[in-house]
């Protein structure tokens, strides 16, 4: 009887979890085709069982029980809002991306990488260069993009380009340290800093540009409509690929600390033809 | 009509209140269009008015988006500064999310608080711009931060102007149009009313007694149908009116008829008993001259002298009865006369009147038919109007003219017959006589017929009174024609005999001027003689006793009936007067041949026989009748037919 009692309790526990068992659990932060484009591209390229939750789903998730409960050996988080969730059980891998905030969190969470939203330096400066522009002004926040402009000063100075960079702590500044690149820059370089670039600081951007007859390179293809002449976009579906190679090398027991934050692999530039006519800019090289 | 009453009489008419009522109705009309115009139009400037500064103050929102972020003052100043140059903008105010005032561009001053009007807009982040986060993933954001708010207030003097402007256009505009209904209606009206108008002008005229005013009708409505009712009745009480004027008239001739007649009439009673007694008087004169004259010798010379009285008697005798001439109850016997033989056979007698330094022309029409007329007064009427018309000749060579002739005559001829009595239209035989005297003015002419009228110092104004009567019993017309200074034509007609009737019994009134013969006594037996004079009956008696008769006599009717009664069966004739008290002649000869029913009666009397005809119709004729006063002769040879009769 007794043998009976604990073979019941056997089955009830370890059927359900044998039925759930999977190695990645996906949390996207909201329903989004962006977010579906990034996962498409993760799925196409890897096995793995995982299981999804969209977080806007619900109005709040209990992350750490389906921790305890499914035991995933990683969770790759969509968004910053996933990012922020899945920092709640600290002791399972994290594997980010979509995050504007990854750069911050990956000093203080040891078992944390992914793949930021910043296109290499080097990709952006040989745009520039295509543009043939000297001087590109930059306004960042540094303790969010400090790192970023470390690099990216390194990669102009190696092709000649001149950084006029203007450091801002609050979004209100923006406007104002604009007004100081008053002809000084041949273009202007919007980086996904969320200081930098608010949507109430958006149309200071390509109102200056408009006012000084200079390009401005963003990084979204939003922005070509609102007057960006360049933009060098996120290949979404390549960054799913991106990070499901990344899964695959922790699942496969490369220790997380050694893989590093990524920059996307796939950058994809477009442009918008009115204005770079009007502005009588042209792209040259391997600008695209 | 006054002014102030034909104002008053206007106000009261259906024109003036018809108009003032359309006109009011319009005037109301047109101010409250005009009013809901200027309403509509106000609500409408003030709507364009907020919607533009709405307008403005989005537009202003949207520009200072950004230096609202970023807290630029100055930027927001010069912002403000240049919204604020639009015109009518008194104020610009720009605040941030708490509402710390970052931009103030305007008047402090309070003046123009009253009818201004403000815009506030909130600022919000753009809602077509993205964040990083959005950027990356579809650009989705509902959240939208509150930046600040932009407040412009506006002033409404252009407004107010504009307003103005459009009272004045509008005001003016139902001013004109209420003008030019007004002036329609005024129009309309006129037109309409003037039917009416004319009815009350007409109904006035009529109710004025003017009913020869017709109305004109121009239209066919009610006040047409009604002019035309107002019209039959003018007609109506027109022909009433003329009828009335006409009996009025036709009164008033009957009147002066009837007082003509009554004065003839009682002029007729008094030349009657007058003549009566006259000749009551006149039988007992010439019988007894005749008495005398016979109880003489002839060749006495007093004989000489009894037939000069007894033709003066007998002159007087004539005047008596033309006296009752002159009044028409002479005693006449008509018969066939031809006036042409009447005038020829008189020309002597009518030359001799006609006076020297005059001549008398005849002309008389051959074959002239003869009328029915007493010879002897046509005679009186040729010698009258011959005699006027030679009296009014006074210097000058004196023309009379006689002319006789027929004439055809319808009753408007007749009807300015001189005479009140028009005789019957048909074919009348004329004489007429004019002169080239002095004339008669027409004041005369009314006078003429006036018994005892005349304008002569010798004249006795009887001449014209007893033509008239002639013409009167003849039943003729008389015509004149006459002019102070011009002369004078008198004519006078007499209708012409139907039939020529053998001449009646003449009696020669005036014909016997001398006593021929003395009377035969062939006569016997039994005469009464009444008679109420005594000294009648006593010549009487004796002229009786001359015929051969024995004679008894009575006093009065009721004597002789008593004294017939006496001797009834001896009596061969009755002499008896025709007007006697207690029982006249009638009554007693009536009761006479009661008594012996063949009895031979004969009347005198002093009127005439017409009369005594028409108071014997009811009983037997008398056997004869005898004029007073008669003579010797007439009353033998009516005692002889009587007394021939009988046998
Ligand atoms: N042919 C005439 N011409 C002018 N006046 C006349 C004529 N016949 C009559 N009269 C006027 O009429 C008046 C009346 O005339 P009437 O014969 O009645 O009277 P008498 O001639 O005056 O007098 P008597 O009685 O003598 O005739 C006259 O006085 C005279 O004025
Ligand atoms: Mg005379």
């Amino acid at each position: 009887m007794r043998y009976l009692v604990s073979l019941i309790l056997a089955l009830a526990t370890l059927l359900p979890s044998l039925a759930q068992a999977y190695d990645v659990l996906v949390l996207q932060s909201r329903r989004d085709q962006a977010y579906d484009e990034v996962l498409k591209g993760f799925r196409a390229d890897s096995a793995v069982s995982r299981r999804v939750i969209v977080l806007s789903d619900y109005a709040e998730v209990d992350i750490v029980r389906i921790v305890r409960e499914d035991r995933p050996t990683l969770i790759l988080a969509v968004g910053d809002a996933a990012l922020t969730v899945a920092r709640k059980v600290p002791q399972t891998p994290v594997v980010t991306v979509m995050s504007l905030g990854i750069h911050g969190r990956k000093a203080l969470h040891p078992n944390l990488t992914g793949i930021g939203m910043f296109v290499h330096p080097e990709r952006s400066i040989r745009m520039f260069q295509a543009m043939k522009t000297r001087r590109v002004g930059v306004i960042y926040n540094p303790a969010r993009s400090g790192w970023y402009l470390h690099l990216a000063r390194k990669a102009a100075e190696a092709t000649g380009i001149e950084l006029v960079t203007r450091e801002i702590s609050e979004p209100r500044e923006t406007i104002e340290r604009l007004s100081t690149l008053d002809r000084k820059v041949d273009a202007l370089w919007m980086l996904p800093d969320s200081t930098a670039v608010t949507r109430e600081t958006t149309e200071a951007y390509f109102r200056f540009g408009q006012d000084q007859a200079i390009p401005v390179v963003s990084f979204a293809g939003n922005y070509l409509g609102l007057g960006a002449a360049v933009v060098l976009e996120i290949d979404r579906i390549s960054l799913g690929r991106q990070a499901s190679a990344m899964v695959s090398a922790i699942l496969n027991g490369d220790p997380i600390g050694s893989i590093p934050l990524a920059f996307p692999k796939n950058i994809i530039p477009r442009s918008n033809p009115v204005v770079l006519k009007r502005l009588g800019q042209s792209v040259e090289g391997d600008g695209f | 009509m006054s002014p102030p009453e034909r104002s008053s009489s206007f106000r009261s008419s259906f024109q003036f209140k018809l108009f003032s009522i359309f006109s009011l109705l319009t005037f109301l009309i047109a101010c409250t269009l005009c009013f809901l115009y200027i309403v509509s139009v106000i609500q409408e400037k003030r709507l364009a008015a907020n919607e533009q500064l709405k307008l403005r103050t989005e537009q202003l929102g949207e520009s200072a988006r950004l230096p609202l972020y970023a807290g630029n003052r100055d930027l927001l100043r010069q912002l403000a500064e240049r919204a604020a140059q639009a015109p009518e903008i008194s104020a610009v105010v720009i605040n941030d999310p708490d509402g710390k005032l970052l931009a103030f561009v305007g008047s402090p001053d309070d003046s123009k608080s009253i009818g201004l009007i403000s815009q506030t807009v909130e600022v919000f982040s753009n809602p077509l711009t993205y964040s990083v986060d959005s950027s990356f993933t579809g650009g989705h954001e509902a959240s939208r931060t509150k930046i600040g708010t932009v407040r412009i207030v506006r002033g409404t003097a252009d407004l107010s102007a504009a307003v103005r402007n459009v009272i004045i256009f509008s005001v003016s505009i139902s001013f004109l149009f209420w003008l030019t209904v007004s002036l329609f209606c005024h129009i309309v009206l006129r037109q309409v009313t003037g039917s009416f108008n004319a009815l009350m002008k007409g109904i006035e005229a009529v109710h004025n007694g003017d009913f020869t005013s017709r109305i004109n009708i121009v239209t066919n409505d009610e006040p047409g149908r009604a002019a035309v009712a107002v019209n039959n009745l003018a007609t109506e009480l027109q022909q009433r009116s003329e009828e009335n004027s006409r009996l009025q008239e036709e009164r008033l001739n009957l009147e002066r008829q009837m007082l003509q007649t009554q004065k003839l009439e009682s002029l007729g009673v008094m030349a009657g008993g007058i003549a009566h007694d006259f000749n009551n008087l006149l039988q007992s004169i010439l019988g007894n001259i005749e008495l005398a004259s016979m109880g003489l010798a002839p060749s006495s010379k007093s004989q000489k002298y009894l037939a000069n009285a007894l033709n003066s008697g007998r002159h007087a005798a004539h005047l008596t009865s033309l006296m009752l001439t002159y009044v028409g109850v002479g005693f006449i016997t008509k018969e066939e006369v031809n006036l042409n033989h009447l005038v020829m056979d008189n020309t002597e007698m009518l030359n001799t009147v006609v006076l020297a330094g005059a001549s008398m022309k005849l002309s008389l029409s051959p074959e002239l038919p003869t009328i029915l007329a007493c010879e002897a007064q046509i005679q009186q009427v040729v010698m009258n109007l011959i005699t006027n018309a030679a009296e009014s000749i006074e210097e000058q060579p004196g023309i009379i003219k006689l002319t006789t002739g027929i004439q055809d005559c319808d009753q408007t001829f007749l009807a300015s017959s001189l005479l009140e009595e028009k005789p019957l239209p048909g074919r009348f035989a004329y004489l007429e006589v004019s002169d080239n005297g002095c004339g008669m003015s027409k004041e005369t002419i009314k006078l003429i017929f006036d018994p005892f009228f005349t304008t002569k110092f010798t004249g006795r104004g009887l001449g014209m009174s007893a033509v008239m009567g002639i013409m009167r019993t003849h039943r003729g017309a008389l015509f004149v024609e006459s002019k102070p200074g011009k002369g004078t034509t008198f004519r006078a007609l007499f209708p012409v005999s139907e039939s020529s009737l053998p001449a009646t019994d003449q009696e020669q009134v005036t014909s016997a001027s001398v006593i021929d013969t003395m009377p035969l006594t062939t006569h016997s037996g039994l005469a009464l003689v009444v008679d109420d004079e005594k000294s009648v009956l006593k010549v009487c008696t004796k002229m009786v006793k001359l015929c051969g008769f024995r004679v008894i006599t009575a006093h009065d009717g009721v004597d002789a009936v008593a004294k017939f009664r006496e001797h009834s069966d001896d009596i061969a004739v009755v002499l008896m007067d025709l007007t006697m008290p207690n029982m006249d002649g009638i009554a007693a000869m009536n009761e006479i041949y009661n008594i012996r029913p063949d009895t031979k009666v004969i009347l005198a009397s002093g009127f005439n026989e017409e009369e005594l005809g028409g108071r014997t119709t009811t009983g037997q004729a008398p056997s004869g009748l005898i004029r007073k006063p008669y003579s010797m002769n007439l009353l033998e040879a009516e005692l002889s037919r009587v007394m021939q009769q009988a046998e």
